[in-house]
């Protein structure tokens, strides 16, 4: 196949178009981006966010791996080519090859823009400098692309990827804490993720950082295209199946096919395979049902806890403040979505619960917010805990665990119950009507904002708001106990209506 | 045989849109009587099942299980719970494993007691499925996670056995266990409506036949005497 492949040779004119517009579009790329930041980030912003930020993209190139990864085939490769006595190696090599290249460019260009970022131009940093920073991150880039096809072709490589993935991203958040606190160059010399930006923050030992950097690249580079042969068509089946899904829940809005199909296209996860004696009263059935999907799909804990605590350090160390007190909000709510999961499940197939459990839908919807309520409480509460502990936040935060705890942790999970009640797709009539919305009317994205996602504004203002007033008596040396009640009080109407919404919810069809 | 019936369905219909899928169903199934429901592709059959067992709301008619409704009033839901489905495609969860579909449908029914393992591996040693204890489902075939359906609809306690297309899928001697069961099901004194397409295995189960075309009950009486006349081959079933 490699002997009949005609070599590309681009005519005159293709030539001169890809100049012409490469040109203008880098004009404009790069007036955008310098009268957006202004001339740099500056080294120290580099040292401290740059290593975190590289490390996650790593992360989520491994990650694309476990889904996609960096070689693909069409559905009529599988058919025709993938099947035909050629081996497989002499196949994806010229792909991946090929994505090693395209992801080499990429790098080359954002180390193009992180070089007018962070310097304003390679002006400053001067022209070896500036070739080293290109090419650092075209290897990083590489690497990343290497990382992609090591895991794609192999499955237990998937299961630990998405294992890990929590810890990693916690690993970041160190690095960030370490380089502001401790060692500005800790991240730095962390990893490839660090090595690959020591050219762009210049100081001693940048050109060891370049060459480990060079060197780690290589050598998993290499590694990956010694595996070029280690892919079953099986894998490429399943990825081409899950793009094709993919697309077509894309343009439906249907974001929960979007997820399954993203999800049936990764390795079984790994979780622990424990077995919950069962209990004796019926009304704990489906707690101890998710207490066994919990135990099972590790990571779920994993990105629960981190968006759970993440979101209860904002708050605590944030007090006052509506932003951060809204994001907090979002956290919780995103962390109840992730434990919901067992109640999606429910929804994706509402015959299930209505044969094995003859329990009314609603019955069904409120048992399955119990144990996302109880782990969702146990890490905001312990999280305050460590916090008063290390001294992160006062003593007066521990009047949260009994208090706004409860109202809080109550309406996120109902709110992300009643979302996922819905099944993750745009009723039809209303994905028409979002179709014909007038793009430039504020009115129309008003409209699309709160269809598509009611219950999570509805926690946005809610919980935002109680915890923005409890943060600002704190701040302003007002009653806490008053902004407490009041506090409570909001979120313990706003989640005794959405009992009230739930116990009326009818099974989905 | 007891003269009430256990399950009385009267006028019962459903549609879709402007489809009529079923319509003015009467049907009464007494006690250790067990009532086949058979037709040709589209004739409702499943819609019918599926409705009397409340995964579908009725358009018009009622179900009544011993005299109580299912749909509304007081005891409308024991009412609905003493009707076990097992539904034409078996609909299980990925991340328990056989013996714990079991265990959730006995404790959400509250019949978890000391013994409830001892009957969930007698139950499933019976449907030939005593190796699969602990696996999960999508380590089974078609016609394994069909009779963990079965052995979730048996664990719990029921009144109605309602069965949708119950032996697809099943070998031979699984459908003979299945015989075996709805026969002990029936000396009980409990009652079973099933559809099936294949009328040499109700043979010697059920008691009567309702034939169904196109939404409507066509003819009703002795399996026997329906499945040997001419109704049968009048409406494409043999």
């Amino acid at each position: 196949m490699r002997s009949h492949r005609r070599p590309f040779r681009p005519s005159a004119y293709q030539v001169y178009a890809t100049v012409v517009c490469g040109a203008i579009i880098g004009v404009f790329v790069r007036g955008a981006i310098t009268s957006l930041v202004g001339g740099g980030i500056g080294v120290h912003g580099l040292l401290v966010l740059g290593p975190a930020v590289l490390l996650v993209v790593v992360l989520g190139a491994a990650r694309f791996g476990s889904w996609q990864g960096p070689v693909s085939f069409s559905a009529a490769d599988l058919a025709l080519v993938l099947t035909a006595p050629i081996a497989t190696a002499d196949l994806v090599q010229p792909k991946l090859e090929h994505s090693l290249v395209v992801g080499a460019l990429a790098g080359a260009a954002v180390g193009g823009v992180a070089i007018l970022v962070v310097a304003g131009g390679p002006g400053a940093l001067g022209a070896v400098r500036s070739v080293a920073a290109v090419v650092a991150l075209a290897s990083l880039s590489s690497l990343c692309v290497a990382i992609g096809w090591l895991v794609q072709s192999s499955r237990r490589s998937g299961q630990r990827i998405r294992w890990v993935s929590p810890a990693v991203v916690v690993a970041a958040g160190g690095l960030v804490a370490g380089s502001a606190v401790v060692f500005s160059r800790l991240g730095m010399w962390s990893g490839p993720w660090g090595w690959s930006i020591a050219p762009l923050a210049g100081g001693t030992g940048w050109p060891v950082a370049l060459g480990l950097a060079l060197t780690s690249s290589a050598v998993v580079v290499l590694w990956a295209l010694r595996r070029a042969g280690a892919a079953s068509i099986e894998m490429f089946a399943v990825r081409a199946g899950t793009r094709s899904a993919l697309s077509a829940s894309a343009w439906t809005l249907n974001y929960r096919t979007a997820a399954l199909s993203y999800r049936a296209a990764q390795p079984a996860r790994l979780g622990v395979r424990i077995r919950i004696g069962p209990p004796a009263r019926p009304q704990r059935a489906v707690l101890w049902r998710d207490a066994i999907a919990l135990a099972r799909d590790a990571s779920r804990v994993g990105w629960a806890t981190l968006l759970g605590a993440g979101a209860t350090v904002g708050a605590l160390t944030h007090p006052g403040r509506l932003l951060p007190a809204v994001l907090a909000a979002a956290g919780l709510y995103f962390a109840a979505s992730v434990l919901c999961e067992p109640l999606r499940v429910d929804v994706d197939y509402p015959d299930r619960s209505a044969t094995l459990l003859t329990w009314s839908f609603a019955r069904v919807l409120l048992a399955h917010c119990t144990l996302p309520a109880l782990t969702l409480a146990t890490i905001t509460a312990g999280t305050v805990l460590v916090s008063v502990a290390i001294g992160v936040a006062g003593p007066g935060a521990l009047v949260l665990i009994p208090s706004l705890l409860i109202g809080v942790v109550a309406t996120a999970v109902l709110a992300a119950a009643l979302s996922a009640r819905r099944g993750g797709r745009v009723d039809e009539a209303l994905l028409i009507r979002l179709l014909g919305a007038d793009p430039s009317s504020p009115a129309s994205w008003a409209m699309i904002v709160l269809w598509v996602a009611p219950w999570l504004i509805l926690t946005l203002i809610t919980l935002g708001g109680a915890i923005t007033i409890v943060g600002h008596a704190v701040v302003h040396h007002r009653s806490v106990v008053s902004a407490g009640v009041l506090a409570v009080g909001i979120t313990g109407a706003v989640a005794g209506t959405l009992i009230g919404v739930a116990r009326r919810t009818t099974r989905p069809d | 045989m007891s003269s009430l019936p256990v399950l009385d369905v009267s006028g019962l219909g459903r549609r879709y849109g402007e489809l009529t899928a079923l319509h003015d169903l009467d049907l009464e199934v007494r006690p250790g009587e067990c009532v086949a429901v058979i037709g040709h592709n589209g004739s409702g059959k499943t819609t019918a099942l599926r409705v009397i067992a409340g995964l579908l709301d009725p358009s018009a008619g009622s179900v009544h299980v011993e005299g109580t409704s299912v749909d509304q009033g007081v005891g409308a839901i024991e009412a609905r719970a003493a009707l076990a489905l097992v539904p034409d495609t078996p609909s299980l969860y990925d991340d328990l494993t056989v013996r714990e579909h079991l265990q959730l449908v006995a404790v959400a029914h509250g019949v978890a007691d000391a013994d409830v393992d001892a009957r969930i591996e007698d139950m499933l040693g019976r449907l030939g499925l005593a190796e699969k204890l602990d696996a999960m489902p999508v380590t089974l075939s078609r016609g394994m996670r069909q009779k963990v359906q079965l052995a979730c609809a048996l664990i719990r306690p029921w009144r109605v056995l309602v069965l949708d297309e119950p032996v697809v899928g099943l070998d031979p001697a699984s459908q003979r266990t299945l015989r075996e069961l709805l026969l002990e099901a029936k000396r009980a004194g409990r009652a079973v409506v099933l559809t099936t397409h294949q009328l040499e295995f109700a043979r010697g189960v059920a008691d009567r036949a309702v034939v169904l075309s196109e939404g409507a009950v066509v003819a009703d009486g002795p399996y026997d005497e329906i499945v040997d006349g001419a109704i049968v081959r009048e409406y494409g079933l043999l």
